[in-house]
């Protein structure tokens, strides 16, 4: 069976506009949570989310002025990703490659003026690119179109298991032989106001920060950002000296058949337990999970329990950290940036924390490694996203030797 | 300073849109000619509707081959604007 390694990596995010930028963030345990400046949030109760720094969009798209912002961070974190890869093209190898992203809400700011100018301003006209900036697929349309990619290209939407959905599907679409190579990943822009306004409705937004699987948790944070892996085979990989940043070994996907918004344990338990069957990888093997994590009371204690079902005792042995205390719930994208430092963690030899870690609460009795990385040898790993609906979807990654 | 006549809207309005000066292009410019595909005819369209605040019907824009015909077309629309009572 062909495998499949990860040779690129480009990211967009509150903590790093460079893989590098991020790396040292994991590293440090560096928050990107503060003060939202991009919408006024004077009628919302909560004022703080992961936002990306320092991002001029004229810089990277001189000509197309028509993007959503997801699109644009999509877009240079799919640029970042190929020339991260060193990949040398041709005919035959983009005839053979894809571009898989995952997003949930895709051009909701692009949206949301409008209905705003339409609804509110009364404004009797809508611009023709509307459309094209909203769909969804704007990324995984315009990176094909500027690479001249014209092998299997779609996006998945899946709330916040949706890029984990679309990297999981590179993998097989690889693994199986109709893909050499994929960009796969996701992006997401969701500081809009009418969307904030509606997180707000939901009551799981903290009016502070994130502080997964600490005993005073409040609830997640909202984050923008994007982050593009680039997938090809491992044979490849090793034909052309690549350097190689992990293997991606195997993933699994479940449905819990439950509830909207309550998340269940098993259904959690199965979708790891899939990753870990579908990459042949023994429990024991696992040293780190970079876990779903969002700081809601319910997920953090339902995830404990999921890890416990599918690991038994090894689960005192685990490192269970949540990356989203530095980097927000970026939704549809959250699996792509989770994804990508479970890889660079497992490239560069440490275990990134749990950030913002109050107190220990006894439903989340894990090592979830408070406040400070650790230097550590991974020899697997594991990153999870679990969507409202239930959708449940689990990334395997294992070190390889260059 | 003058005025900007009708057809120096346009024209502006059309080399804004196609990244162009305006002394390169004429009323007998054809669209074709511009390399102009649907995407493209559609945004001169909605920036024309913009700048004139006028609606341009379907039949109308399938008119507009030349920057000549759009000049007559906006011409025709403002007149039909004008004369409706308030």
């Amino acid at each position: 069976m062909r495998r499949v390694v990860v040779t690129g990596v480009g990211v967009l995010l509150s903590i790093g506009n460079t893989v590098e930028q991020f790396e040292e963030s994991l590293r440090a345990g560096r928050s990107g949570i503060g003060p939202i400046t991009q919408v006024d949030t004077s009628r919302l109760r909560f004022h703080n989310a992961a936002e990306i720094r320092g991002f001029q969009p004229a810089e990277h798209f001189p000509e197309l002025t028509w993007l959503d912002r997801f699109a644009q961070l999509g877009i240079v974190a799919a640029r970042d990703a190929i020339a991260d890869s060193a990949l040398t093209w041709n005919d035959a190898l983009r005839a053979r490659t894809g571009v898989i992203t995952g997003s949930c809400l895709g051009g909701i700011g692009t949206e949301d003026a409008y209905y705003f100018n339409y609804y509110h301003e009364n404004k009797p006209r809508c611009s023709p690119t509307t459309i094209p900036r909203i769909m969804s697929n704007a990324v995984a349309s315009h990176v094909a179109m500027e690479q001249k990619f014209t092998g299997a290209t779609f996006t998945t939407s899946t709330a916040c298991s949706s890029a984990n959905h679309a990297i999981g599907q590179a993998f097989w679409l690889i693994r199986q032989g109709t893909l050499d190579c994929a960009l796969a990943g996701g992006s997401e822009a969701p500081i809009v106001p009418g969307h904030l306004r509606a997180w707000e409705g939901m009551r799981v937004v903290a009016p502070d920060t994130c502080r997964p699987f600490s005993k005073n948790r409040a609830g997640l944070i909202l984050g923008e950002g994007a982050a593009v892996l680039v997938l090809e085979t491992l044979e490849h990989a090793r034909a052309r000296g690549s350097r190689i940043y992990a293997e991606v070994a195997g993933f699994g996907m479940s449905a819990d058949a439950h509830h909207l918004t309550n998340p269940l344990a098993e259904g959690a338990a199965r979708a790891m337990n899939d990753a870990l069957d579908d990459a042949k990888l023994p429990r024991e093997q696992i040293t780190y999970v970079n876990a779903h994590g969002t700081g809601t009371v319910a997920n953090d204690s339902t995830e404990t329990r999921a890890l416990r079902q599918v690991f038994g005792s090894h689960a005192d042995r685990l490192a269970v950290s949540s990356t989203k205390s530095m980097h927000g719930h970026a939704l549809g994208a959250a699996g792509a940036l989770e994804a990508a430092a479970t890889i660079l963690a497992l490239h560069g030899n440490f275990i990134p924390p749990t950030a913002n870690f109050l107190e220990l609460d006894p439903v989340c009795d894990l090592d979830v490694v408070p406040n400070e990385a650790r230097a550590a040898q991974i020899e697997a790993a594991l990153s999870n996203s679990f969507a409202f609906g239930g959708l449940n979807a689990v990334l395997a990654f294992r070190c390889v030797q260059e | 300073m003058s005025e900007e006549t009708i057809a120096e809207r346009v024209i502006r309005v059309i080399a804004k849109n196609k990244k162009m000066a305006p002394e390169e292009l004429s009323p007998a410019t054809r669209f074709d000619d511009l390399k102009t595909d649907s995407l493209d005819a559609l945004n001169m369209i909605f920036a024309l509707e913009e700048e004139f605040d006028i609606d341009i019907p379907n039949e109308e824009a399938a008119k507009m081959n030349s920057i000549e015909d759009a000049i007559r077309g906006v011409e025709e629309l403002l007149k039909a604007k004008s004369s409706v009572p308030h």
